[in-house]
């Protein structure tokens, strides 16, 4: 058998250069590489740097600048509807189908339709009894956009009564379907998982210092073990009939020389809902003169990024007249930034409609897709 | 005796590779044992140029629940990657009496299907026309095996035609068994092949590890059998060069190489013919690149063994043990004889089955045949991130010919999810009557 084994690698060698279009890699990432790949600043996901993905602790924090207090993935600005919003990548694929919905199960102990999720079962130390997910990261079926399904399950019900899905779907017990859940596999052990970044202040946006709210985060079960999730909402997705996750551009700010894109540390302007439409397609939206990015403060980081883009944008320097609700945002024609009607005389490029208004040939959808968890603002 | 003959001839055919073209019975066995010369298939022995045979496989078939494996309570997906779809299998291409998922998406891993759900019904399973050409002064054969399916689609009533094999065999050298065999052959792994055919199975129904060894793919074959007469004995080696390695076409493209490098599979076999006993054991690898993929980074790896003992009073003893691992893919898309599917998977899969079957020893002029037969096949199965499913099915079937022309086969499946996938109720009554002409 080794015999035929080695002939036949010779030949798979050998032959290597007559086999057909393999195929472009489909390829996903997790939380998970990114902080498996964080130790190597150089490392890019779909051309995404894995600085701006994910931060250690003491390790830079983009944007905001300053260092992470506490690790955990990287807040990115970002605009939708010509508001700043603030969001986390928890998820990114490349050249890969859009991803499927699995069902979660969430162990009930009654099941009432207009608040299907009061009676979720408790362990013993009150905490809810775990998730049970059908599949883990280790599948390229994952997705973090999981329906909710009630599995009704008797009062009293004591310890872990499912730790598998095939277990609770055997059971035959009734279930009842629920809201879609935004729920991403922060690490697939018990462990503490991956949460989100926070600077020395807190957990905020990094451009307008808005306080935000924490993830939350939770345990699950995949096939008998449990692991830990972020809790990324309710109803963050919309599915179609089939069951595929419906995308959303997203438009990141490039320049690019022919087919040659380099990714400017821009926020990028987000689906117009982006709390409901949180599977975005990457489009490269194509930087180029007259227009300008303002700056309300000056951050040293951009603006050296900017500048080794080799584009030659014009900056604002800082001015404490602007709300830094303006920060970053990119202007269609620079020359508003010295209208005495300044910042209302800009056309900014900071909602959906106003990017979709530039000619085709700025925008250029890429084969990345990402999961982006939206950070609401914190309830004073 | 015939469907002794019947049974013998063609579990001895495993280490010959000289496979489907001889489903004659025309061969005196028992002569050829006493002669200590095994069993030798030979094109025919009246040379005759063209002949046209072949078969009709009529079904009855009866399935349970909802005809597939398929929970009806289960949302997760791919639904196949969490349930054997091939269990419930109605006929002896392994066609299933439904694949229906209730909407949930699928992968590419699914059987054909009668899409009978769990309605009894008649079902014209095959008819299957051979052509075979043999010249008289020269060691060459041809052969090729035209396949009508009708089938009641969503779309109405379609009959799907399958050119099973077409190939062309030199023997190159008149005292000694070696064949060449170039075009659609026959698989060359384990011996579950050698009963593909309706009118050759003792039973109705491929086992579960059928799908990964029985399919008939595209290249290259050659046979070589060495005599033994001192040690009663024959020593074989069959191996092919193929475009899509041993799996059943539902599964991979068969008639193009999609990877540009063909994949490898040969078997090893000893057989024994003594007087009151005829043993075969046999091994076979399969290696190449997976046939689901248009790349080269992902290969596919088979071993197997497989053991038939046959003694004088009509009790045959048979079973194969499989182990094959397909890697991790990393491209975009998958293929499948049945249409593109979305993604490829690492996978592996353990199983095997063991049969014992009793052909009656008596006969007459009209009742020319009656074998008796229980199977079990156990299947652990595993897609990259999913549970393995362990399933298992006993099988129990009899068949009964009549004239040497007409087999009469009932066959019951009793399957059961061990671990890993949801119960359901998906055990199967199946009935064929096959006429061979």
């Amino acid at each position: 058998m080794s015999l035929l084994k080695a002939v036949l690698a010779l030949a798979l060698l050998g032959l290597g250069a007559c086999a057909l279009d393999a195929g472009k890699p489909a390829r996903f990432w997790t939380i998970e590489d990114f902080g498996t790949a964080r130790a190597d600043a150089g490392a890019k996901f779909a051309g995404l740097e894995v600085t701006r993905l994910i931060a250690r602790e003491m390790d830079p924090l983009p944007w905001r600048g300053g260092t992470a207090a506490k690790p955990g993935l990287v807040v990115w600005p970002g605009f939708a509807l010509g508001a700043p919003r603030a969001f986390v990548i928890a998820d990114l694929w490349d050249e890969h189908p859009a991803p499927w919905v699995q069902p979660t199960y969430l162990l009930t102990t009654a099941y009432d339709p207009k608040a299907p999720l009061a009676s979720l079962l408790k362990r013993a130390d009150g905490s809810q009894h775990p998730s049970i997910f059908p599949v883990g990261t280790d599948t390229r079926f994952y997705s973090p956009f999981w329906r909710a399904t009630l599995v009704v399950v008797p009062e009293g019900s004591q310890g872990d009564v499912f730790t598998d899905a095939t277990a609770v779907v055997a059971s035959g017990r009734p279930q009842h379907q629920g809201p879609m859940v935004l729920c991403p596999i922060s690490a697939m052990d018990a462990g503490a998982g991956v949460q989100v970044a926070e600077s020395p202040t807190g957990l905020e946006h990094p451009l307008t210092r808005v306080p935000l709210q924490r993830l939350g985060a939770a345990a699950a079960f995949v096939d008998g073990k449990e692991i830990r999730y972020l809790a990324g909402g309710l109803n963050r997705a919309v599915v179609d009939e089939r069951g595929l996750v419906t995308e959303f551009p997203a438009y990141f700010f490039v320049v690019a020389e022919g087919d040659d894109v380099t990714p400017l540390p821009l926020p990028p302007v987000l689906p117009d809902e982006p709390l409901t439409q949180s599977l975005w397609r990457r489009v490269d939206v194509v930087v180029q003169p007259p227009m300008g990015v303002y700056f309300a403060t000056d951050l040293p980081a951009v603006r050296g990024a900017l500048d080794a883009a080799g584009v030659a944008l014009k900056v604002q320097a800082a001015d404490g007249g602007v709300s830094r609700d303006f920060s970053l945002r990119v202007a269609k024609d620079r020359a508003c930034f010295e209208d005495p009607n300044f910042p209302a005389a800009c056309s900014w490029l900071d909602g959906r409609a106003a990017v979709e208004a530039l000619p085709d040939s700025q925008r250029r959808a890429t084969g990345t897709l990402m999961t982006g968890v939206m950070l609401e603002r914190a309830t004073p | 005796m015939s469907a002794l003959l019947l049974t013998l001839s063609l579990l001895a055919q495993a280490d010959a590779g000289a496979t489907e073209d001889f489903v004659d019975v025309d061969v005196d066995v028992d002569a050829a044992k006493a002669q200590g010369q095994g069993y030798t298939p030979t094109e025919s022995p009246t040379h005759e140029t063209l002949r046209l045979t072949g078969y009709i496989d009529v079904g009855f078939a009866k399935a349970f629940g909802t005809g597939s494996s398929f929970a009806a309570n289960d949302a997760r997906v791919p639904a196949d990657y969490l349930a054997d779809a091939f269990a419930p299998a109605v006929n002896s291409r392994g066609d299933v009496a439904s694949v229906e998922a209730g909407g949930r998406f699928t992968n590419g891993f699914l059987p054909r299907s009668m899409g009978l759900g769990a309605r009894p019904s008649f079902l014209l399973n095959t008819a299957s026309f051979d052509v075979r050409f043999t010249p008289k002064d020269w060691p060459v054969f041809v052969f090729a095996r035209v396949q009508l399916m009708p089938r009641l689609e969503a779309t109405g009533d379609r009959t799907r035609v399958e050119l099973q094999q077409a190939f062309g065999r030199l023997n190159p050298f008149k005292e000694h068994e070696f064949f060449l065999t170039v075009g659609r052959f026959d698989s060359v792994f384990g011996i579950e092949y050698l009963e593909n055919e309706a009118n050759l199975r003792p039973g109705i129904t491929p086992s579960l590890i059928a799908r990964y060894t029985t399919g008939q793919s595209l290249g290259v074959k050659a046979l070589y059998r060495a005599q033994v007469p001192a040690l009663w004995s024959a020593f074989s080696v069959n191996a092919a060069v193929t475009n899509s390695g041993t799996r059943i076409e539902a599964l991979v493209p068969v008639d193009q190489s999609v990877v540009g490098v063909p994949v490898a599979s040969a078997r090893l076999g000893w057989e024994l013919n003594a007087p009151k006993v005829q043993a075969k054991l046999g091994v076979s690898g399969l290696y190449g690149p997976r046939s689901d993929q248009r790349g080269l980074d992902a290969r596919q790896l088979a071993v197997a063994a497989d053991l038939r003992v046959y003694f004088f009073f009509g009790l045959s003893l048979a079973g194969e043990f499989l182990r094959l691992v397909d890697e991790k893919v990393s491209a975009e898309g998958k293929l499948t004889g049945q249409g593109p599917a979305e993604l490829g998977s690492a996978f592996d899969v353990w199983g095997g089955w063991g049969r014992v079957a009793w052909t009656v020893p008596w006969k007459t002029d009209a009742l020319t045949g009656v074998t008796l037969a229980v199977r079990y096949d156990r299947r652990l199965g595993r897609f990259e991130g999913f549970p393995q499913l362990v399933t298992d099915r006993l099988t129990v079937s009899a068949r009964v010919d009549l004239f040497d022309l007409v087999a009469l086969k009932v066959e019951g499946l009793f399957n059961r999810e061990v671990s890993g996938a949801v119960p359901v109720d998906n055990d199967v009554f199946t009935s064929s009557v096959v006429f061979t002409w």
